[in-house]
């Protein structure tokens, strides 16, 4: 590539000599931003552990509170959304076209396909989430501790707090993904991605699997850990 | 069909004829991955159900790395990446990992902390 003449090549910023120069750039800056995600969330899944270790029944009660089938079907709907997010990133890679469609629409299509997945899971976050308002389990002056029996009953709240804190922000991830998905529609369709230069939506394909890691960890921290002991009363 | 694409949108590169790309560039092999998430997604489920009490958390959280290094491997792209975004991508959860081993070790070794029998 580099022995090519320096004439103008679309979509290649002037202040790079070539793709593959301008693609490695991008995604380590991409990677920089995630290891700093990883630190974010690190920090939250940290108190988790710290808590976890004094209160261990508390935790296991909160976590009896939660249905496990609703975050096992949850896991399901975002590794979908994570596979809709590879086809579009695919259709860009290689320029996939159809007669009838152009390149353009099947990135679009595989966004509209995570779209779709990410409602569904946005969704069923909203009824789990109301379902906790109705028991009275959102920490505040309304919460009351779901198990008398265990040695601090008050502690559930701190599950709770930390159970909304994490799933909360995971969610507000999604939604500034989907917010930002509606925004690549238009240019996908102009054409402003092709084969040499579709690092925008490599790089958001990038952040979107990370939201589904996130979402792989705190499944088993949130939901898993209860149905290991029988229930508590 | 991703084969056939790769190749109709590299004939007007001809230092790069054919073969290389074409091979990265399937979704076949993505799907598969998809499918093995399905299954350990189900598996860590089944797991929990014959209450293994003390060994849950370790097993439960032995899958979710399994998950998670097939995510970052196969939809994220590191081993196709480049050497340098390789060590940036394997500093950060590398860090996080440290992290954890410190705090893990004050908190399980702190005297006066509550420790249930049993959990």
């Amino acid at each position: 590539m580099s022995s090519e003449a320096t004439a103008h090549k679309a979509g290649l910023a002037h202040h790079f000599e070539t793709y593959e120069q301008q693609k490695e750039s991008s995604f380590l800056g991409m990677w920089l931003f995630l290891c700093q995600e990883v630190m974010f969330f690190g920090g939250l899944f940290a108190m988790y552990v710290n808590y976890r270790v004094m209160y261990p029944d508390a935790f296991i009660a909160g976590s009896q509170q939660l249905n496990v089938s609703i975050g096992a079907a949850n896991t399901i709907v975002l590794l979908c959304s994570s596979f809709t997010m590879l086809y579009s990133v695919w259709a860009a890679k290689t320029g996939f076209k159809t007669e009838r469609f152009h390149n353009g629409w099947h990135i679009v299509l595989g966004l509209i396909g995570t779209l779709v997945f990410g409602s569904i899971f946005l969704i069923v976050k909203y009824f789990e989430y109301g379902a906790k308002f109705e028991h009275h389990l959102v920490p505040g002056h309304g919460f009351i501790p779901p198990v008398a029996s265990i040695a601090h009953p008050q502690a559930t709240e701190i599950f709770f707090s930390l159970y909304f804190g994490m799933t909360g922000l995971h969610a507000l991830h999604m939604v500034v993904g989907m917010g930002i998905m509606l925004f690549m529609m238009k240019p996908a369709l102009r054409g402003k991605w092709d084969v040499n230069n579709h690092n925008f939506v490599e790089g958001f394909g990038l952040y979107w699997h990370f939201v589904d890691i996130v979402w792989i960890f705190l499944f088993p921290f949130l939901y898993l850990i209860g149905e290991a002991v029988p229930k508590l009363q | 069909m991703a084969h056939h694409a790769s190749h109709q949108n590299q004939h007007h590169d001809k230092h790069h004829e054919g073969h290389d790309h074409a091979h990265e560039h399937r979704l076949m092999p993505q799907f598969f991955v998809l499918l093995a998430l399905f299954g350990l997604t189900v598996l860590t489920y089944l797991v929990s159900l014959i209450h293994l009490g003390d060994l849950a958390d370790l097993v439960a959280l032995i899958i979710a790395v399994a998950k998670a290094s097939l995510v970052v491997l196969f939809f994220m792209h590191v081993k196709e990446s480049t050497k340098l975004v390789k060590v940036i991508a394997i500093s950060g959860f590398f860090w996080v990992l440290l992290f954890f081993a410190y705090l893990v070790a004050d908190i399980w070794t702190r005297s006066g902390t509550t420790v249930y029998p049993g959990w």
